[in-house]
């Protein structure tokens, strides 16, 4: 039987609400709970698909949380345990969180991962470390993004109950897919009736066990698709709680999310690679970004995205021996700060090593610059990216060469890193160098102090142009190309583009085909329309509007590349089909439909034109 | 790739020439800019999309928005995918130039079945089975020139040069050339460069710091007798610009006159000061 089972507290230990593993994020819930729990799922790719991860707040009845009452009566005992003031509060908090009609749950939950891996009751699952597990880690890729198998608290800090459940749909050896639950909470060490209990309970199965039997959890926790649900119960709802956890996203992942590793739906809103120009730029966000201090890390994803795509960047590929290789991906434009920052696996570290005495804040003698260092997506930065992480804080945003007990391992990265840093230097100074000459004219008083008019250089041709210096044209919109012989205003194209002008006539003979139809005069034809008849790409059903009476021979061309391609008609469904095109009988402004079977299957977009008909002695039919 | 208005697709395709879906509009404006001197080149890019069902396969990563872009001055040749319903990218220097064809787009990127959307016309009968990279919707097409202006006719009458004669920190003037040549040693003069090159405020900084003592020498040498320079082809200019600042080359007041020629230049570094605090607040 399902239920929450509290650990005995044998020792009489005094448990507060302080934990310290929830406390690291209670200054920023929301932006630690997006980062930690969207890395996790980064973490726990599986295929070549993006991960998928969605953050959306559901009002649960209180009759569909199958443990609301004894979670309510747990709080009630907290309540009675000596406490204070702080304490007190937030148990309230939580009892009327509880106790209220609808449960407010973040559910944060991912695709195309690979689940919390079971055995469930195996100690050495990714299950077991992450419900059960307490500063250890599972992952199964030593460069994985998460270190320290803490950041799972994240999600507790934004639960009121202190509250997480997690149900998970993971492929065991035989590749069956499995459904396990647990839930795991932390209150306060209380005493039920003549039970010491603990802080810490869990919510599942007799024994402490996971529930496997996915019938046995309301469908607000079950799941069928492979991945994870983490469900943050008593979620503490504030004001914009989406948009600071995109903005937490956005300013992380933006590498991740721009090179389709991972996508993210908050609160029904996508953030993936193509609607992430418009989450930067959106004016919402850059005001809760100001409202909240962090338009700094905003403006910086900002630059960072723009280095690593700009066209006008360059890589350069930084081996350092016995490690691997980095990609340093440097953009030298004016207005940008002079910086470099470093990530890993598509996510934002830091931007510098200040530990390693190597803060990278001053670049003297510089243009002005953007630079993006990080673990080369190939084999040879697998070395590097785990270096990194061995290296890496819990906060995720500095590299401390202490976190390394071993001394010489430490030396040795010491010497790595400090080697990196030379090279990542030398590199900015030789591609941002600024120039040197022994003379240079003083251009920024040249519009005081111009030599203009007849004082200008000898021989300086007045045509010349700025080679410093582009203008644009504002964007106009071309002529449309009409339909073969139609008539109006614009320039009806030949095909292949030349730009001439069409006389409207053709002769009949094709240069392609050699074909002839007699001198003829082009009919245009409106509202061209075709389907691949029951998806046989042999068959096109065609529609036309013809502007003119009379007997008319229809060519079919395929689209191609550069230029159309004759299509060789064998059969219509009206009219006569001869040399590869069919001659018909049509009526101004009366709508055509006819079936052709084409001599080769051909299933991509096609030019219809039509001439009128005719005789000649060549076409006629026998 | 050949995208014309003539062209049928065997699917409905949404365009503004085209009578395959009835009821919506798809529409790209599109900017180009340049970012900064190093003359890389912007494209913006903004969507006006009213059909849904092409907005969720965009949104769920199932199709894509971009342009197909032609530039037969550079050879440039590309589809180039942009975000949605807004979107940058920024091109490599000299990428594009002269005349720039743009062509808006949307594609699948994901096979799509039975594709009829609303608003189709019912001659596609029950929809259509889409394969990645079929195009689902076009506008018209867009032309860029792309041109580089004529040489700016103004040149500075100023020079610096380095020396290994001159001591460090120490500065020298020659006006008996066709320019005025500030001199002073390398190590200044590397340092010069690298303010100069460096940011606004920084430029700013050196204006003030070398410019106006340089142009209080300039009044106090032309002072002591103009004829000597009037021939040389700085000087002309240097005449004009005094003339029309009604500053008095026979009598000046060096300190307020070479302010007054350089445009007081304390106070756009004070400006540039205010706006960094600003920022800061």
């Amino acid at each position: 039987m399902t239920g929450i089972r509290f650990l005995t507290n044998e020792a009489n230990k005094v448990e507060g609400l302080a934990y310290a593993g929830f406390e690291t994020y209670r200054g920023a819930p929301y932006t630690s709970c997006a980062r930690e729990t969207g890395q996790n799922s980064r973490d726990a790719a599986g295929g070549t698909k993006p991960v998928k991860v969605s953050f959306d707040l559901l009002h649960i009845d209180r009759d569909d949380v199958p443990f609301a009452d004894e979670l309510e009566h747990s709080i009630c005992c907290c309540l009675e345990a000596p406490q204070n003031e702080k304490t007190k509060s937030h148990l309230e908090r939580a009892l009327a969180a509880i106790s209220a009609p609808t449960v407010k749950v973040l559910r944060i939950a991912d695709v195309n991962t690979t689940g919390l891996t079971g055995p469930v009751d195996d100690a050495a699952s990714v299950f077991a470390a992450l419900v059960k597990g307490d500063g250890i880690t599972q992952k199964a890729d030593e460069t994985s993004a998460g270190s320290f198998g803490i950041g799972k608290n994240a999600a507790f800090a934004v639960s009121e109950l202190q509250t997480v459940i997690y149900s998970t749909c993971y492929q065991d050896e035989a590749e069956s897919v499995c459904f396990a639950a647990q839930g795991r909470l932390r209150l306060i060490s209380h005493i039920d009736g003549d039970r010491k209990c603990s802080a810490e309970g869990y919510w599942g199965d007799k024994e402490f066990r996971a529930i496997e039997d996915v019938s046995l959890v309301p469908t607000w926790l079950a799941r069928t698709e492979v991945g994870t649900s983490i469900h943050a119960v008593g979620f503490d709802e504030r004001d914009q709680w989406a948009s600071r956890m995109t903005l937490s996203l956005v300013t992380n992942f933006f590498a991740a999310i721009e090179r389709e590793q991972i996508e993210f739906e908050v609160d029904g809103k996508p953030i993936n690679s193509a609607s992430l120009d418009s989450v930067l730029e959106d004016q919402a966000l850059t005001a809760l970004a100001d409202e909240h201090d962090e338009i700094a890390e905003l403006e910086r994803a900002r630059r960072l995205l723009l280095c690593i795509r700009s066209e006008a960047a360059t890589r350069h590929k930084i081996n350092i021996a016995g490690l691997g290789d980095f990609t340093l991906h440097l953009l030298v434009s004016e207005n940008l700060p002079r910086e470099v920052h470093v990530l890993r696996n598509g996510i934002y570290i830091t931007d510098n090593f200040a530990k390693f005495s190597q803060p990278m804040r001053q670049f003297p003698g510089t243009r002005e610059f953007t630079a993006v260092l990080e673990p080369s997506s190939d084999l040879k930065g697998r070395a590097p990216s785990a270096l990194l992480k061995q290296l890496e804080n819990p906060a995720h945003d500095a590299f401390e060469p202490d976190r390394i007990i071993n001394f010489e391992a430490q030396q040795t990265a010491r010497k790595q890193i400090k080697k990196l840093i030379n090279e990542v230097r030398r590199i900015i100074r030789t591609v941002a160098k600024i120039e040197e000459s022994e003379n240079s004219r003083l251009d920024e008083l040249s519009e005081m102090f111009a030599d203009t008019g007849s004082t200008r250089d000898e021989g300086r041709d007045d045509d010349e142009r700025d080679p410093d210096a582009y203008v644009y044209q504002k964007p106009r919109r071309g002529t449309r190309r009409q339909a073969s012989g139609a008539t109006g205003k614009g320039k009806a194209k030949k095909r292949g583009g030349t730009g001439r002008e069409q006389t409207g006539t053709r002769t009949g003979k094709s240069k392609k085909t050699q074909r002839r139809a007699g001198t003829a005069s082009a009919v245009p034809l409106n509202g061209i329309r075709s389907t691949l008849k029951d998806g046989d790409p042999l068959i096109r059903s065609i529609w036309f509007t013809p502007t003119a009476s009379g007997e008319i021979v229809l060519a079919v061309d395929a689209s191609g590349l550069t230029d159309d391609v004759s299509l060789d008609l064998v059969e219509a469904s009206a009219g006569v089909v001869s040399k590869g095109r069919v001659r018909t009988t049509v009526h101004a402004g009366q709508r055509v439909q006819i079936d052709v079977t084409l001599s080769e299957p051909f299933a991509g977009p096609i030019e219809l034109s039509a001439v009128r008909f005719i005789e000649t002695p060549a076409e006629k039919v026998v | 790739m050949k995208i014309s208005e003539t062209t049928s697709y065997p699917h409905p395709v949404l365009a503004p020439w085209s009578t395959d879906v009835a009821g919506s509009s798809f529409t790209a404006e599109l900017t180009l800019r340049e970012e900064g001197a190093a003359q890389q080149i912007d494209i913006h890019s903004k969507v006006l999309l009213d059909q849904l069902e092409l907005i969720d396969l965009i949104e769920n990563g199932d199709a894509a928005f971009g342009c197909f872009i032609t530039c037969v001055s550079t050879g440039f040749r590309r589809m180039q995918r942009f975000g949605f319903p807004t979107g940058s990218h920024q091109f490599a220097p000299g990428a594009l130039l002269g005349r720039v064809q743009l062509r808006p787009m949307i594609w699948a990127l994901r096979p799509i079945s039975t594709w009829l959307p609303a608003g189709a016309h019912s001659e596609f009968g029950g929809g259509t089975d889409i394969e990645p990279g079929q195009i689902l919707a076009l506008d018209d097409e867009q032309r860029v020139d792309v041109l580089r202006p004529p040489l700016p006719s103004i040149e500075s009458i100023f020079e610096i040069f380095s020396s290994t004669e001159l001591g460090e920190g120490e500065f020298d003037i020659d006006m008996t050339g066709d320019r005025i040549n500030i001199i002073m040693g390398e190590a200044t003069y590397s340092l010069v460069q690298g303010l100069r090159q460096t940011t606004e405020s920084t430029r700013s900084v050196i204006t003030n710091a070398m410019f106006v003592p340089v142009v209080m020498e300039i009044l106090s040498q032309i002072a002591s007798g103009e004829e000597q320079f009037s021939s040389c082809r700085w000087f002309e200019p240097f005449r004009k610009r005094s003339e029309l600042l009604d500053v008095d080359l026979k009598t000046p007041s060096l300190f307020t006159d070479a302010q007054l020629l350089l445009e007081r230049p304390f106070n756009s570094l004070s400006r540039l000061i205010d706006e960094e605090e600003t920022c800061d607040e």
